[in-house]
């Protein structure tokens, strides 16, 4: 009999650990997408980046400078390089509008088109314009550690929870010190790789960090890169509404 | 031909000297005050420097013919255009000047067309952006309806089927833009067209944004009496939906008839493959190829007609095209594959081949377009 009771008193213990180092774990997934999440949320951004698109030695640059609003629900961003310059966008939840100087005249883009690459880059134009709250698209779980570029990083594994996600699964590597993602996997529905990401030069500005250099490849083309720099980048600045309209496009 | 080119030469001077004595007000108060919001907003482009830019354009073009040409005798016919274009841009917080220069050196057969050289002073305008809206005059587009080939609105339509991106020069006019909420507003403007020898133009169109898609309608005065209304719309339910009706309301109402064009569009794999197909209707057109009538009024002969354009965007410097333009009437159509190929930063080259299926009466056939054509253009911007 007290055989059994022992039994029974380290079986619940067992469980009972068990149960804790589960709940722990899962919710250290949380706690981590939550900080991921914390250092990309913002009220308002002013940016401007240059953009280099790579094809084995084939090379375009890009430079553009824009804002964002509501985690880049709203978007502005103007071309500067001399081929492109005068370009506009203008996204709107998932509208878009782009704006030609050579016609003067304001075009409403499809939304099916978001999805392709900007100005024939690896980053699409919902990469580029949307910022998903990860922990409230993704179901998050925590598979392990790992190191990316000689930093020590939480792995963990994101399955979409809504519809709307821009990827069906992702695999995040955050450092452990700054929770910035320095490498992302994403994959369609059939789990099949699309494309990755990885992060470089981490800085602070205020209480986030964030990435100077961010290096997306597209796994469906050859030889190929894009490598987005960060000239400038502030947040939470004041930038009025007037900016995220039709009338901007113009000015 | 030498009045129209000092005319050119002029407008080009009064350009730049517009340029250089163009002043600023309000610029030094705007940098001894700075206010954070006014910093942030993307149109405060302070200094406002001139920016200049510009395009050379090398077109060259072959066709052949199915019968020998009657002036030169020959089946291979060759034309060349070199287009320098430059821009002139300088613009600040509430004010904008813009100006589109070209010179086109011609060669083959647009020699013959236009003689060596021509000077087009595309655009010169000036934009002022108010708190009661924005004010544009000078040279300038005046855009209504959704832009392509089968916008029923085009202000002074001129269509070439085998150019890739038509050119078309700016009305002298005044605009007015008045903007109500974020992405609706209306548009007003008065003007002529190049030769300043009709009755001024007029027209007015308000638009709004609702759902997920931007409607307007349109009233526009030309000539005596020529005048079109109507509506359009473009947006998304899964597919990219747009459409057009106009009713040309012309005479005195004596000379009525309908535009109507539709299309949808959709792309696939992450938007590597963008298809799109159009339909148009007009009333006035045609309905069989034995009362083809060249029109001033219309810049199409038949009643009904389709376009489908597959792009295929491989990769990003190479991109292919495949475009179909339709006669629905008399069952022709011309066939205009196209390749594209980015060098470098602003250079590329593109090389489009135009087929016709039909001969002889057809709009699109080989006696009236020649059997084949192709255009190969290199185009580098700066």
């Amino acid at each position: 009999m007290k055989k059994i009771l022992l039994y029974i008193a380290r079986f619940m213990i067992t469980q009972y650990f068990l149960f804790i180092a589960v709940n722990v774990y899962a919710q250290s997934a949380h706690e981590i997408i939550q900080r991921v999440d914390s250092n990309q949320e913002f009220n308002s951004q002013k940016f401007a980046m240059q953009m280099t698109i790579e094809k084995g030695s084939q090379k375009l640059v890009k430079t553009l400078a824009g804002y964002g609003k509501n985690r880049g629900e709203y978007s502005f961003m103007e071309f500067t390089n001399t081929e492109d310059r005068g370009v506009k966008y203008l996204k709107i939840k998932d509208e878009l509008w782009i704006y030609f100087p050579d016609a003067d005249d304001i075009m409403k883009i499809s939304g099916h088109m978001l999805r392709q690459g900007m100005m024939g880059s690896d980053i699409s134009y919902e990469d580029m314009m949307r910022r998903e709250e990860l922990d409230k698209t993704y179901e998050v779980k925590l598979t392990g550690s790992e190191k990316v570029h000689g930093v020590d990083c939480f792995v963990i594994e994101m399955n979409a929870k809504i519809k709307d996600a821009l990827y069906a699964r992702q695999i995040i590597y955050v450092d452990k010190n700054t929770y910035v993602p320095l490498k992302i996997e994403m994959y369609a529905k059939g789990d099949r790789m699309l494309k990755t990401m990885e992060e470089f030069n981490i800085v602070k500005s205020g209480n986030r960090y964030y990435a100077k250099k961010i290096v997306i490849k597209d796994l469906r083309k050859k030889n190929s890169s894009t490598t987005v720099e960060i000239q400038e980048l502030q947040f939470n600045i004041n930038v009025p509404d007037s900016v995220f309209t039709r009338r901007s496009l113009r000015k | 031909m030498f009045k129209k080119l000092y005319h050119q030469i002029f407008l080009i001077l009064v350009t730049f000297i517009l340029t250089i004595f163009y002043v600023e007000p309000g610029f030094a108060q705007a940098n001894t005050e700075p206010d954070v919001e006014f910093k942030a907003d993307p149109s405060a482009k302070k200094p406002a420097e001139v920016k200049i830019s510009g395009l050379l354009r090398e077109d060259a073009y072959y066709i052949r013919m199915p019968e020998p040409d009657v002036v030169s005798d020959r089946k291979d016919l060759f034309a060349n255009v070199l287009e320098t274009r430059l821009i002139l841009d300088r613009s600040r917080e509430d004010w904008s000047f813009y100006a589109d220069g070209r010179l086109y050196l011609y060669g083959g057969e647009t020699q013959k067309a236009y003689g060596t050289t021509r000077l087009s002073l595309m655009r010169v305008m000036m934009r002022y952006f108010s708190p009661i809206g924005d004010f544009t005059i000078g040279k300038t587009y005046v855009n209504f309806g959704n832009s392509g080939l089968f916008n029923p609105f085009e202000i002074d339509k001129k269509i070439q089927m085998t150019d890739l991106q038509y050119a078309r020069e700016g009305l002298y006019a005044a605009e007015y833009y008045l903007p109500w909420q974020d992405l609706s507003g209306v548009k007003i403007y008065t003007g002529f067209n190049d030769a300043f020898d009709y009755n001024p133009m007029l027209g007015i169109s308000p638009s709004y944004h609702l759902g997920k898609f931007d409607i307007g309608g349109i009233y526009n005065h030309s000539d005596i009496d020529k005048n079109i209304t109507g509506f359009y719309f473009k947006g998304d339910a899964i597919l990219g939906i747009q459409g057009s009706w106009g009713a040309h309301l012309n005479d005195k109402l004596k000379y009525s008839y309908s535009e109507i064009s539709g299309g949808i569009d959709y792309s696939f794999f992450e938007g590597k493959i963008v298809t799109t197909l159009l339909f148009y209707y007009n009333e006035n057109g045609a309905d069989e190829y034995k009362k083809y009538k060249v029109s001033p009024d219309s810049f199409l002969l038949a009643k009904y007609y389709g376009f489908l354009s597959v792009s295929w965007l491989i990769d990003e410097f190479w991109s292919v095209q495949l475009n179909a333009f339709m006669n629905l009437i008399d069952n022709s159509a011309v066939i205009m594959p196209v390749a594209s190929f980015i060098i470098t930063s602003g250079l590329s080259v593109t090389l489009q081949v135009n087929m016709v299926t039909a001969k002889k009466e057809a709009e699109f056939s080989r006696d009236k377009s020649g059997d084949f054509s192709a255009l190969m253009r290199v185009e580098g911007r700066f």
